[in-house]
């Protein structure tokens, strides 16, 4: 039945609805009402709906941590379609205007003025390099200090942040490890680089692999890419992003739950976009 | 670019949309999250998982209905909502009701200038105008995502009474609001 107007009982079920604060059955029922075209329910929902979004500003904006933003790239990186060619470069820039101006003969004044102002100019630059030499040597000084305490809290700020990401990865690794079903693979470093080591935690609830551990420094052009095996074939799981200490840490969308996976490996790739792995294994799991 | 053209660009395919509404709106949806999860570990995966379902539900989006900031905050709500219901069935520990509302603090860093000013002044300051008992209930209902039966055994009212406060509280919001 259609409400002609708007009532207590409407706006009650409108704002509960709004608010999601309606059971299931309630929450349903009204959608139906809704579908029946009643205007007054419409109007009153979209309403309330409104005053939903604006309660959502009185809460304080918070920085989310750096990582959700790469997260977020892997996300789109792996769901987008592959690229397309370039478009030709066009030159969309009108054609530059004329600077060409007339000259005109300068005036006696106007000659006698530049003069005057050449002069004024390299009185003035003689008077300041007279000066600067008189005090090059205390800047210099003061200089050198500055650089040096600059490049003191430049190293500390580095430390700082450094220990800050490795004590937030090993919070998102205890998280993993706390939740029922979390797996991890151990991969170990393979010759010519028997030292790499590799951890997976599969965050099996959340479908994420979170990929920490030391591997050599990658060479220019090249990157480290992890791949799984299943029964039904080798699949590549993603690019392992190593910062300049040949720490690895990338989170990774895991396969679908339910995947047997056999094997994990990692490899050197000239090519993060290889179906396969084309150069030698680096470190392994499993087998 | 602004909020609702970026969830039209995120609706037509351009997967980078995603990541210039995620620049545009992540502080603003990230404190939302927190505030109704307490739980920053918590937050920081509800985040991610509010962006994918902007993604999907991009096409979805009426920039008649709601504005973007609204569309995207209702979807980062119903996240965290899920989040802390799902919390509230796994802990034997009664929810932390108190966390539900709204402090008022003097100077407070909601009023700096960001993308939102205004809006989110009217929206403290309506909020702020209600009777507490009004505003108690529509916080709870919000932040907490509780029914009126919920609201009405946490605080121990007649659940009727509650119901009537959420509607006398959401209809003189939206006259201010509107």
């Amino acid at each position: 039945m259609k409400h002609e107007r708007s009532t207590g009982e409407v706006q009650e079920t409108a704002a509960l609805y709004a608010l999601g604060s309606l059971s299931q059955h309630d929450a349903r029922a009204f959608e139906s009402h809704l579908q029946e075209g009643c205007t007054a329910c419409s109007a009153e929902l979209k309403r309330f709906q409104s005053v939903v979004g604006y309660l959502g500003l009185t809460a304080s904006d918070a920085d989310p941590p750096v990582y959700l933003r790469e997260l977020l790239v892997a996300h789109v990186e792996h769901s987008a379609p592959a690229p397309a060619a370039p478009p030709a470069q066009v030159d969309s820039k009108p054609p530059a205007a004329s600077t060409a101006r007339s000259h005109t003969p300068l005036s006696f004044w106007s000659r006698a003025l530049s003069w005057a102002m050449a002069i004024g100019c390299a009185v003035l630059a003689g008077y300041s390099y007279y000066y600067w030499k008189q005090s090059e040597q205390s800047v210099q000084e003061r200089t050198a200090d500055l650089v040096a305490a600059r490049s003191d809290a430049e190293q500390l700020s580095k430390m700082l942040e450094l220990e800050r990401g490795r004590s937030r990865e090993l919070e998102h690794l205890n998280a993993i490890l706390e939740r029922p079903g979390a797996k991890v693979f151990l991969l170990t470093g393979s010759e010519p680089s028997s030292t790499a080591s590799v951890a997976i935690f599969w965050d099996v609830g959340r479908r994420r692999w979170v990929v920490t551990g030391r591997l050599p420094q990658a060479g220019p052009g090249t990157m480290y890419k992890l791949w799984y095996v299943t029964r039904t074939g080798r699949y590549g799981a993603g690019i392992l992003q190593q910062d300049s200490q040949g720490h690895v840490f990338t989170v990774l969308e895991a396969p679908e739950p339910g995947t047997e996976v056999s094997q994990t490996v990692v490899t050197l790739e000239r090519d993060g976009a290889s179906a396969q792995p084309t150069w030698p294994i680096v470190a392994s799991s499993g087998k | 670019m602004e909020l609702p053209e970026l969830v039209q660009k995120i609706a037509a395919g351009e997967a980078s949309a995603l990541l210039s509404l995620y620049d545009a709106s992540s502080r603003l949806l990230f404190g939302l999250i927190l505030r109704i999860t307490g739980d920053r570990f918590a937050s920081e995966e509800e985040l991610v998982e509010a962006y994918k379902l902007i993604e999907r539900r991009a096409a979805q989006f009426d920039p008649k209905q709601l504005s973007g900031a609204g569309w995207v905050l209702s979807i980062a709500r119903e996240c965290a909502v899920e989040r802390r219901r799902q919390n509230r069935r796994e802990s034997t520990k009664p929810d932390r009701i108190e966390a539900a509302v709204t402090e008022t603090v003097e100077g407070d860093s909601r009023s700096a200038a960001g993308p939102f000013t205004e809006d989110r002044k009217r929206a403290l300051a309506a909020i702020e105008s209600l009777p507490p008992e009004q505003r108690v209930a529509v916080e709870l209902a919000y932040y907490a995502g509780m029914s009126p039966g919920e609201i009405a055994a946490q605080i121990g009212q007649p659940r009727a009474a509650i119901k009537t406060r959420i509607r006398l509280g959401m209809a003189k919001l939206a006259e201010q609001l509107k």
